[in-house]
């Protein structure tokens, strides 16, 4: 099981601060105590966060690979976890291979967010949650059934 | 010690962007990186370990930090009235939850600077002006429109947000002005987009002052121009709009401003409006009213009384 490190709980647990201080080039620091250490301690925590969410992010790969290959093709899109902060896969079904869509796991505002991104805009994006939704149905269709067979 | 094998997932990776049918690789590829990988990656685990005791004591400088823009805001709050744009929980466009819907956005400033329905004059306008030119203006205004098409010789179409024209009035007689904005919310800019209507601001009568003003959430610069196209966030333009909103309570457009406001406010630059001091997040509450009430920064300024 992927775990979160410590740094990065600490990123998580102080947002907004750290967003401010470690995400932008010139940060106001008025009113931050000894502004110049307190900084250097925002890079580190940052720069090792940074590292972290890379590791737990990379964590979630093979399970979305895994999932979307049964019936799709799964290209992971290349970007840089450390700074993005997002796992990113390409998917073309097998079957319809023009209704390509994106999908994702994302850390934002302390939130782990999966999304998906279909071109089209909502309507499109709602049907592939649809069809989602209807294969964990069916999967949890098929496990309860086998489930009951096996107590037959 | 033997050195860790490379791990199956990097090959795997590698294969996909430097496929071994397709490209050339020499022969020695592999057992070079084989070489260089144990040494990558131990410096890579050792980057500077974090001590607890330092996020400890860095948890407590945060702390302080965020409770002295806790009392700042305490203090400006105090200082607004009571139908502020920051103490107001209604958005204009996110109620059609088109809260960051950049075409909305731009037509509603476009039809605040003109002189509309609203009865503002061109009040806002001159506060714009006054920002990006950098001092007082007196300003005779010819048109202002929005979504003006921008047509490059080439006979590439855009649509330019906002499309400002007029004279400057001073003590060296009048002064032809042209101001231009263009808006992002969530979508980059176009192949070359700002260089096309750069080409096509050149091609119109030459002004004494040009002034194209790219406005973003976050204050960006641009990436398609060369030209001196001033970066404007959001929350800095809601600062000079709601300095000039202060003279305009009496006009039939001023709730239609503060609505505009709060939802720029909430919805772009996401400040957690309607805003409290004990909130987990005064920063951007706190630049914005710093930008309203330039000298108001500690207890005892003038601000805008409730």
């Amino acid at each position: 099981m992927a775990s979160i490190g410590k740094c990065l709980l600490f990123y998580l647990k102080h947002w907004t601060e750290m967003g401010r201080l470690y995400d932008e080039d010139e940060p106001d620091v008025s009113g931050l105590p000894t502004p110049d250490l307190t900084l250097e301690k925002v890079w580190a925590v940052g720069d090792a966060a940074c590292r972290e969410v890379a590791e737990f992010l990379e964590a979630f790969a093979p399970g979305i690979e895994a999932h979307f290959r049964s019936i799709s093709t799964v290209e992971r899109v290349r970007n840089n976890l450390e700074n993005m902060w997002e796992l990113r896969f390409r998917v073309t079904p097998k079957r319809v291979p023009s209704r390509r869509f994106e999908v994702g796991v994302s850390l934002d505002r302390s939130v782990l967010l999966p999304w998906i991104w279909c071109r089209g805009g909502r309507r499109a994006e709602d049907e592939v949650v649809e069809l989602q939704e209807l294969q964990t149905r069916v999967e949890e269709f098929e496990r309860r059934l086998a489930y009951n067979e096996a107590k037959r | 010690m033997t050195a860790p094998p490379v791990p199956a997932g990097f090959l795997a990776d590698l294969e996909l962007v430097c496929p071994t049918r397709t490209t050339a690789v020499a022969d020695t590829f592999l057992a070079d990186l084989e070489a260089v990988y144990p040494d990558a990656r131990a410096s890579a685990r050792q980057q500077q370990e974090v001590a607890v005791a330092d996020l400890v004591s860095l948890g407590e400088a945060l702390t302080v930090w965020r409770e002295h823009n806790r009392r700042l805001l305490a203090d400006y709050l105090a200082r607004l009235p009571a139908d502020d744009p920051l103490l107001n929980p209604v958005s204009l466009f996110g109620t059609l939850d088109y809260g960051r819907l950049e075409t909305a956005h731009t037509r509603a400033l476009a039809w605040l600077l003109g002189d509309r329905e609203h009865g503002f004059g061109f009040r806002l306008l001159e506060a714009l002006l006054t920002h990006t030119l950098g001092g007082a203006v007196a300003v005779r205004v010819g048109r202002v429109e929005s979504e003006v098409v921008a047509r490059s010789h080439h006979g590439t179409a855009g649509r330019l947000d906002v499309l400002a024209e007029g004279r400057l009035i001073g003590d060296a007689g009048e002064r032809s002005w042209v101001l231009v904005i263009e808006g992002k919310i969530d979508a980059g800019e176009g192949e070359d987009q700002l260089a096309r209507y750069d080409e096509w601001v050149d091609r119109r009568p030459p002004a004494d002052h040009t002034v194209r003003v790219f406005l973003t959430p976050d204050g960006r610069e641009p990436d398609t121009s060369t030209e001196p196209w001033q970066a404007l966030s959001f929350l800095t333009l809601a600062a000079v709009l709601r300095r000039a909103a202060a003279a305009l309570r009496d006009r039939p457009g001023y709730h239609f401003l503060c609505y505009y406001l709060t939802g720029v406010l909430r919805d772009v630059c996401e400040v957690p409006v309607p805003v409290s001091a004990d909130g987990p997040n005064p920063y951007a509450a706190v630049e914005y009213l710093r930008s309203v009430f330039p000298q108001a920064e500690t207890e005892g300024g003038d601000g805008e009384h409730r």
